[in-house]
């Protein structure tokens, strides 16, 4: 199974680049504010569907009442939760 | 001649003929054919005719005025299409005797090399005594899919399919290519007007690659040709089409955009470019003849005797009906879908009053108000919605795509045709489709399905070039967060990118 934090660390990086942002890859922790690294809300839900198609699921429809994180440790510990779901 | 005595063996130009692509091929079925006297028709009978483009052609000389529906079966028929088919047919005239096998059930007739041997008028003539019928409008009857996919039978009249073909000076003597299904609303209409203005027909061979039907278009001297977009582009990347000398360049059936029309004017410079917008729920339909995207502006000012066209608060094309017979164009071609009526396949199967008379304009008359913002209207006319959103630029009017195909990305209302549009203009991209990928987040994202020429770029770099583009020309929710590179794209029969494939 791929490695989940990679998996969306690499992805945000690649999709703020899509978007014409950069991040500072020393920036890039857990407790970096996704608003703030240039992610918007379209971006963030390029984010998900990019990571539904690496990892095979999509925990904000997994999850009874959507909850969507602050910053980028939350995001991980959502796709966590979730890994059982993942694709073998 | 009166006008309800118009019939196709009195409106073929004696100079018409057909010429086919997979000539010799056919096989010789001598031994097994049933002669056509040996089966009772009369003014009520309702038969299906298959087989190639000459030999449907032969069929409907044979039989147009002498039997009550001839239903033309497209080249690829889905059991839908032959159960629907069938349920509205007492015969099958085929060609091929593997034809008979898709009309079991029904009475079969095999009736290749005597119609095709036999001369056209004469045996047109002798049919009238050989079934004996009196005079009729005969029915043609053709299979349709709207853009849902949804099988339907739609019938028209020879007259009103003919009385929009063109018969000018500029149109005797052409040479048209028939790409399209000859079954098909597009194809019949390219075999009227090369019957009606003494044309020959040169029918490709459908089944052969798309380079060997432009190669065997230019050994034949094919000087007019009508395609849809998606089938010019796949033309345009055969390093062939130049050698076509083509007078006139007929494009219908999708949005053309300005680098087709661009490319088409520099591979075609003194040729007739001619867009075809037909509304098929408006029975209306005009051309544009100056090569550019949409329309002129000044079509929206034109009133009386002329298509009359409006455009709504919300960016709807509206169309004026339905006394269609003073809606002549205001351009030189039109089609005339007005005398239509349609058969969903699931309804009245069984009956004989299968015919809804599609009254597209009456049943819209009912359900549609009259728009208030829009101009008031005469006694007998109404306007009715296209169900296409346009925008005015300038002196123009530009497509936008179908309402109802708008991609909903974050509540903003994003137009795949338009994505396409600008995709295309990335050079090394030859074709593109665009479609909603839903997202938890913000109901769909953008995605582009996109062929590439290999030879001038790698699928990396055509992405990364094809995104740059986009963000350059479209706002930022209307650039493809997904682009993949594909090896080819679905096409349906009607020479269209099938998006049904892509649900």
């Amino acid at each position: 199974m791929k490695n989940i934090r990679n998996s969306v660390l690499e992805s945000l990086e690649s999709i703020a680049k899509q978007q014409g942002q950069t991040i500072d890859g020393n920036l890039l922790d857990d407790e970096l504010v996704l608003a703030e690294c240039g992610l918007d809300s379209l971006g963030f839900a390029i984010l998900v569907a990019e990571l539904e198609i690496q990892l095979g699921y999509d925990p904000f429809v997994l999850m009874d009442e959507p909850h969507y994180p602050k910053t980028t440790g939350e995001l991980i510990a959502a796709y966590e939760r979730f890994k059982n779901h993942a694709r073998g | 001649m009166r006008e309800d005595s118009f019939r196709l063996a009195d409106a073929t130009s004696d100079r018409f003929s057909i010429v086919s692509m997979h000539e010799g091929k056919s096989a010789d079925f001598g031994d097994q054919i049933n002669r056509l006297s040996d089966v009772s028709f009369d003014d009520t009978t309702r038969v299906i005719v298959d087989g190639s483009p000459q030999f449907i052609f032969r069929c409907m000389l044979l039989l147009d005025g002498c039997v009550s529906r001839l239903l033309l079966a497209p080249r690829i028929v889905s059991s839908s299409i032959s159960n629907a088919m069938k349920s509205q047919a007492d015969i099958a005239l085929v060609e091929h005797p593997r034809l008979v096998e898709r009309w079991k059930g029904l009475p079969t007739v095999i009736g290749g090399t005597m119609l095709c041997e036999a001369s056209q008028k004469g045996l047109c003539k002798r049919s009238r005594n050989l079934v004996g019928a009196t005079q009729q409008n005969t029915q043609w009857v053709l299979a349709t899919s709207g853009t849902t996919g949804d099988c339907k039978l739609v019938g028209h009249h020879f007259r009103s399919i003919a009385r929009t073909a063109r018969t000018g000076e500029r149109y005797r003597g052409l040479r048209w290519g028939l790409v399209f299904d000859v079954a098909r609303f597009a194809g019949l209409q390219v075999l009227v007007q090369a019957l009606v203005s003494g044309s020959v027909l040169l029918s490709v061979d459908l089944d052969d690659s798309v380079q060997n039907q432009v190669a065997w278009l230019v050994e034949q001297k094919c000087d007019a040709l009508s395609a849809t977009p998606t089938r010019w582009r796949q033309m345009l990347m055969t390093d062939r089409l130049r050698d076509l000398p083509l007078r006139q360049v007929t494009i219908g059936g999708e949005i053309a955009d300005e680098r087709l029309l661009w490319s088409l004017r520099d591979r075609f410079p003194h040729a007739r470019i001619s867009h075809i917008y037909a509304s098929t729920e408006g029975g209306v339909a005009f051309s544009v003849h100056d090569g550019k995207p949409g329309f002129p502006r000044s079509f929206l000012e034109t009133a009386g005797g002329s298509v009359r066209l409006a455009i709504d608060c919300e960016g709807m094309l509206w169309v004026c009906g339905p006394c269609f017979e003073s809606l002549n164009s205001i351009c030189e071609e039109n089609y005339d879908l007005g005398c239509e009526s349609t058969l969903n396949e699931h309804q009245g199967v069984n009956g004989t009053d299968w015919l809804r008379v599609h009254s597209t304009r009456g049943s819209l008359a009912n359900e549609e108000p009259h728009p208030q913002h829009l101009p008031p209207l005469g006694p007998g006319l109404r306007w009715i919605n296209t169900g296409d959103k346009v925008e005015v630029t300038g002196d123009r009017v530009i497509f936008l795509g179908r309402a109802d195909g708008a991609i909903n990305v974050g509540g903003s209302k994003v137009f795949p045709e338009r994505i396409e549009s600008i995709v295309r203009q990335v050079k090394g991209v030859e074709s593109v489709f665009v479609r909603g990928k839903p997202s938890s987040v913000a109901g769909y994202l953008v995605e582009a399905f996109v062929t590439i020429n290999h030879d001038m770029h790698n699928e990396r770099s055509m992405v990364e070039m094809i995104r740059a583009h986009c963000r350059a020309s479209l706002a930022k929710h209307e650039i493809p967060a997904f682009i993949h590179i594909v090896d080819e794209l679905p096409v349906t029969e009607s020479g269209k990118i099938s998006r049904a494939a892509f649900r």
